[in-house]
């Protein structure tokens, strides 16, 4: 019989893929977006809190891929009550990013501008996807 | 005497009180009025960039209270797990030394004393999910 969580698992490794990705864009993202002359208005260690904070952010999704990419079966499964938690904690995570991607950011940085509105719809496909993956993973779990 | 266990919990309430003592960073930095200075957009990112570390911190110090026996277990996910918490601090441990140089803002006695307190926290965090990560249960 074929394993019912092979799709689940690809679609996990899928999401440590895009995370892998979205922390390394995070950490090119100041070069990217040519932001070190606005970054220069402000004092060094607001600076500092700026770029340490990216670090950290990168990191943290480094630390979601690995473990994806490390406890995906497990992950899909849901047995294991702590990964259960953990994987919450992620889609948790990711649906408050893609929340705040709708309403935090302002329409103006991409209203009217095709590439920039393309990459707006796009991370929020993306961050959403990945809040349902994780959140439903537990949910499917729990109810089976 | 203190098991694992005990520190990991421990650990798990130091991340709160490190989330508060955090919580003065925009008012002792000004950012209201600093961060006036630069783009909307890079002004939104500063502020989300925060709450998600805010977010990550909270992610940390719940799991080392709930969750502290599993941690403690020596299972592959646990140690991953105090593995990452681990870099996550000594990370920040190294910043604190080699990157800020906050000697300007700290112009009080209760500042000072604040930043060292922090200090003192990443150490003990560093020390205790290192413990915890490379020399506890099964291997990984």
């Amino acid at each position: 019989m074929k394993d019912p969580t092979i799709l689940p698992q690809a679609a996990l490794y899928v999401a440590a893929v895009f995370q892998t990705l979205i922390a390394c864009l995070s950490l090119r993202l100041v070069y990217m977006m040519k932001w070190k002359p606005h970054l220069e208005k402000v004092p060094l260690l607001i600076r500092e809190v700026f770029h340490v904070h990216t670090w950290f952010i990168s990191f943290t999704l480094f630390i979601f891929a690995a473990l994806t990419f490390r406890f995906a079966d497990e992950m899909a499964g849901g047995e294991n009550i702590a990964l259960r938690w953990l994987t919450v904690a992620i889609g948790l995570f990711w649906g408050t990013r893609a929340v705040l991607q709708v309403t935090y950011y302002s329409r103006c940085h991409w209203q009217g501008n095709t590439r920039r509105t393309v990459a707006h719809v796009t991370l929020l496909v993306i961050y959403g996807g990945m809040a349902v993956l994780y959140l439903i993973l537990p949910a499917i779990a729990m109810s089976g | 005497m203190l098991n694992l266990e005990d520190m990991i919990r421990i650990g798990g309430f130091i991340h709160f009180a490190v989330l508060t003592a955090s919580a003065v960073a925009p008012h002792v930095l000004d950012w209201k009025n600093e961060l006036a200075k630069i783009t909307p957009f890079l002004r939104s990112l500063f502020w989300i960039y925060g709450g998600f570390i805010v977010l990550t911190i909270t992610g940390f110090g719940l799991t080392s209270i709930l969750l502290y026996q599993e941690l403690a277990s020596g299972s592959p996910l646990a140690r991953w797990f105090c593995g990452f918490i681990a870099v996550f601090w000594t990370s920040r441990l190294l910043v604190q030394f080699l990157v800020f140089k906050p000697k300007s803002i700290l112009k009080t006695r209760l500042l000072r004393a604040g930043y060292h307190c922090l200090t003192i926290a990443f150490t003990y965090m560093s020390v205790v999910y290192t413990y915890t990560a490379l020399l506890s249960g099964e291997s990984p």
